[in-house]
C-alpha cells in the first residue's frame, strides 16, 4: 500500500529533467524529497500527483497502476508554494470548496462541522468570513493547507509550501504540519530545498541532483550515512566540509593527505582504502579553534574569513592553505577577520568518499 | 515652503489646471448664462440646465447614447476575455497574435469613420453588395437601423482588441498552480472560470469596463463622418448633440448639456466602480 514510481523519464524542451526514479512510498510515511532549485524533485511530486505526465515509466497507488488516471480522478491534495485560494471565495468557503465538490454528497452540517474543525486546527476561526486577500500570508498558507487537509484523501502532496513564509510563521508551521499530516494517515510527500524541513519533519529522505536519484531511506539512514558526497555536503546542517585526500603509504602506516598538515592515520581502514583519491567530509561541528584536552585531535593553521554569529553559536568561516572550512563553535567567540587560530579536527569523526565515484567508501565512526 | 515636494507637483497641477480645471469652469460660467452668438452673457441661473432636461433631442441623444454604451459593454467585454482565452500563451504565436490585436487600436478615429464610409457607401461599397445577395437593400444614409449597427460593430471591431490586450495581461498574471489546483479539485472548466480566472481579472476588467465606458461616450467622429449622425437623428450620440448645440452658437444651452453629460459619466462610472469592485464579495467591510 501506497506511492510507487518505477523508471520515470521526464524532459521539458530537451532538458531531462528526470532520469530513471524509481521508489515506493509506504503509508504512514513522510517523505522530504530534497534537493536544489532544478534537481527535478517538484516535477517528481506533480508527476506522482498526476498534474504532469510522465515521458516513460510508471506510476502505482496502493498497486494500482495510475499513470493515465487524470488528476481530479485520483482524489489527493496538494499544497503550492504561492498561496492557492479561490480570491472571490471567503475562508470558510475555501475549506469548504473540496467537499462541495466532491463525489461523496455532505450534508451542510456536516461540511460546516468538518470547516470548524479544520479552521479550529489551523487556527483561522476568527478569519472564517473574510476573503483570502484580507488575511496575511501565514493564514492565506493555513487555508490552502486545511482544503488539502478536510478532502478525505490518503495522499498529500505539497510543494515547498513554506518557501514564501517569513521565518518566524515558518518555524511555527513546520512544527504544526509534521503533527497535522501525520494524524491524517496516508502518505504525505514533501518537495523541499531545505534540509531542516526534512530534518524536521520526514521519516524518509529522497535526495536528488540533476534529474536523479542519489539516495532514499529512513532519514536518520540518509542523515547518517550519505550514500554520495553530495548527499552528505547538501544534506547536513550545518554544513559538512569536503576535502580533497590523497591515500599514502609509506613505513607500513597508511595516511589520508588533506595538506602538509592534516594527514589523518587510516591504518585501520586500509583494507577498505582501494583507491589513491579521496574526498574527506567531517560537519562543522567537529572542527575546534581548542584542542579538546587532547582526544587526538588533529591540529592545523589557519586565518578567519568571517565570523558569523548566530546567536548562542559562532561560525567561522577559516582558511587553511587555499581550503575553505567552516567551523560551528557552540559558543559565542569574536574573531577579527584576519586572525591567525589553530583549528582542530576529530579523525574519528570523518566520512571518507570515493573521489571518481563519489559514493561513501566509509566513516571512522559508527 | 516647508514641504519642498509641492514644487514637485506645480507642473502636474499647471497642466490639469489649463486643461481641465480652466475649461470647466468655463463651461459652468457658460451654463449659467445666456449667450447667443456674440451677445452680451445675462445671468439665468439654471434655466439652460431646465431647457436641456425638457429638450426632447437632448433626452432622445442620451438614450441613444446609453443604449450603445451598454451594448458596447455587453459585446465587447465578453468578447475581449474570450479572445484573451483563446490567445496562445507562448511560443512565436504570441508576437503574431498581439501585433494583430494591435493594429484596430493604432488606426485613428477619422479614418476609421472613413473608412466606413466607402465601405458601405451605396453602389461603390462592399457591404451593400454583399447584403444584397440576401436581397436586403442595406442603406445607412436611409435606414437608421443600419446606421446605428455599422457604428456599433465599428466601435466592437475597433475597441475590442483593447478589452483583449488587458485580459491578456490580466491572464498572464495568474500562476498555474490555481488551474492545477482547481483541477486537482476536480473542478469542472466553468467552474474554473467562474472562480479562478473571472476574480483573478476583476482588477483589469475594472479597467476594461471604466475606459469602454467612458471612451463610448466620446464617440463623435465615426458618426460625424459616416452620415453626420443621420439618417434623421439616428447616430447622433451625446457628443454630437451637444457639439451641434456649440457650433450653432448656443453656449449656455451647450455647457448645461456638457455638464449634465459629465455628470452622467461620473456617476455610470462610480457605480460601475463600485459594482464591480465588491461583486461576488458580500459585506464584510
Amino acid at each position: 500500500m501506497g506511492i510507487g514510481v518505477f523508471n520515470i523519464e521526464k524532459s521539458y524542451e530537451g532538458a531531462v529533467a528526470l532520469n530513471d526514479v524509481s521508489m515506493e512510498i509506504e503509508d504512514g510515511a513522510f517523505v522530504t524529497l530534497l534537493g536544489a532549485t532544478g534537481a527535478g524533485k517538484t516535477t517528481l511530486l506533480r508527476i506522482m500527483a498526476g498534474i504532469d505526465r510522465p515521458d516513460k515509466g510508471r506510476v502505482f497507488y496502493d498497486g494500482k497502476d495510475v499513470t493515465d488516471v487524470p488528476v481530479q480522478k485520483r482524489n489527493i491534495s496538494m499544497v503550492y508554494q504561492e498561496f492557492v485560494n479561490y480570491p472571490s471565495m471567503t475562508i470558510y468557503e475555501n475549506i469548504a470548496s473540496p467537499l462541495r465538490v466532491s463525489k461523496t454528497r455532505y450534508s451542510k452540517t456536516d461540511i460546516d462541522k468538518q470547516v470548524r474543525y479544520h479552521a479550529e486546527l489551523l487556527g483561522l476561526t476568527a478569519v472564517l468570513n473574510h476573503y483570502p486577500e484580507e488575511v496575511s500570508g501565514g493564514q492565506k498558507q493555513r487555508t490552502a493547507i486545511a482544503r488539502a487537509l478536510i478532502k478525505d484523501t490518503r495522499f498529500i502532496f505539497l510543494d515547498e509550501p513554506l518557501a514564501n513564509l517569513d521565518y518566524k510563521l515558518r518555524e511555527e508551521l513546520r512544527g504544526e504540519l509534521k503533527t497535522l499530516l501525520q494524524q491524517k494517515g496516508g502518505a504525505v510527500v514533501y518537495a523541499t530545498p531545505e534540509s531542516v524541513d526534512a530534518l524536521s519533519m520526514s521519516t524518509d529522505v529522497a535526495y536528488f541532483e540533476e534529474g536523479r536519484l542519489l539516495q532514499y531511506g529512513p532519514l536518520q539512514e540518509v542523515y547518517h550515512n550519505p550514500a554520495y558526497v553530495e548527499v552528505g555536503a547538501y544534506f547536513s546542517y550545518p554544513t559538512m566540509n569536503i576535502m580533497e585526500a590523497d591515500k599514502v603509504t609509506e613505513q607500513g602506516k597508511t595516511s589520508l593527505s588533506i595538506s602538509d598538515e592534516i594527514r589523518i592515520d587510516v591504518t585501520d581502514f586500509r583494507d577498505r582504502l582501494q583507491v589513491q583519491q579521496y574526498l574527506v567530509g567531517v560537519r562543522a561541528y567537529n572542527l575546534y579553534t581548542s584542542s579538546q584536552n587532547g582526544r587526538g585531535l588533529i591540529p592545523f593553521t589557519a586565518t578567519v574569513e568571517l565570523a558569523e554569529e548566530l546567536g548562542s553559536d559562532t561560525e567561522l568561516h577559516v582558511r587553511h592553505q587555499g581550503l575553505v572550512l567552516v567551523v560551528l563553535m557552540q559558543e559565542v567567540a569574536r574573531f577579527p577577520i584576519g586572525t591567525e587560530i589553530t583549528g582542530y579536527l576529530d579523525p574519528s569523526r570523518l566520512f571518507i568518499f570515493d573521489r571518481e565515484t563519489r559514493q561513501l567508501v566509509l566513516k571512522t565512526f559508527s | 515652503m516647508k514641504n519642498r515636494g509641492w514644487l514637485f507637483v506645480i507642473p502636474a497641477l499647471a497642466v490639469l489646471a489649463i486643461s481641465a480645471f480652466i475649461p470647466l469652469m468655463t463651461v459652468i460660467n457658460y451654463s449659467l448664462h445666456y449667450i447667443f452668438a456674440g451677445s452680451t452673457p445675462t445671468f439665468v441661473g439654471f434655466e439652460n440646465y431646465v431647457e436641456v432636461l425638457r429638450d426632447s433631442a437632448f433626452l432622445r441623444a442620451l438614450v441613444r447614447q446609453l443604449v450603445f454604451s451598454m451594448g458596447i459593454l455587453a459585446v465587447e467585454v465578453p468578447l475581449g476575455i474570450c479572445i484573451a482565452l483563446c490567445l496562445p500563451k507562448r511560443g512565436p504565436g504570441v508576437a503574431v497574435c498581439l501585433v494583430l490585436l494591435g493594429i484596430p487600436l493604432l488606426i485613428p478615429f477619422n479614418v476609421v469613420g472613413i473608412i466606413a464610409r466607402v465601405l458601405t457607401q451605396s453602389a461603390v461599397g462592399v457591404i451593400p453588395e454583399f447584403f444584397a445577395l440576401f436581397n436586403y437593400s442595406f442603406n445607412v444614409a436611409k435606414d437608421p437601423v443600419d446606421a446605428f449597427m455599422t457604428i456599433f460593430l465599428l466601435d466592437v471591431w475597433h475597441w475590442t482588441p483593447l478589452v483583449a490586450l488587458l485580459c491578456y495581461a490580466g491572464l498572464q498574471a495568474i500562476p498555474d498552480a490555481y488551474y492545477q489546483a482547481a483541477r486537482i479539485d476536480g473542478a469542472s472548466a466553468w467552474k474554473t472560470f467562474r472562480y479562478v480566472t473571472l476574480p483573478k481579472l476583476r482588477s483589469v476588467l475594472i479597467i476594461g469596463v471604466l475606459l469602454r465606458f467612458m471612451d463610448s461616450f466620446k464617440i463623435y467622429a465615426e458618426p460625424l463622418l459616416l452620415t453626420g449622425g443621420g439618417p434623421g437623428d439616428a447616430t447622433t450620440f451625446l457628443s454630437l448633440h451637444v457639439a451641434r448645440k456649440a457650433e450653432s452658437y448656443n453656449l449656455g444651452y451647450a455647457g448645461a448639456s456638457s455638464f449634465i453629460y459629465l455628470f452622467i459619466v461620473i456617476v455610470f462610472s462610480y457605480i460601475f466602480f463600485q459594482l464591480m469592485t465588491h461583486i461576488g464579495k458580500g459585506e464584510t467591510k
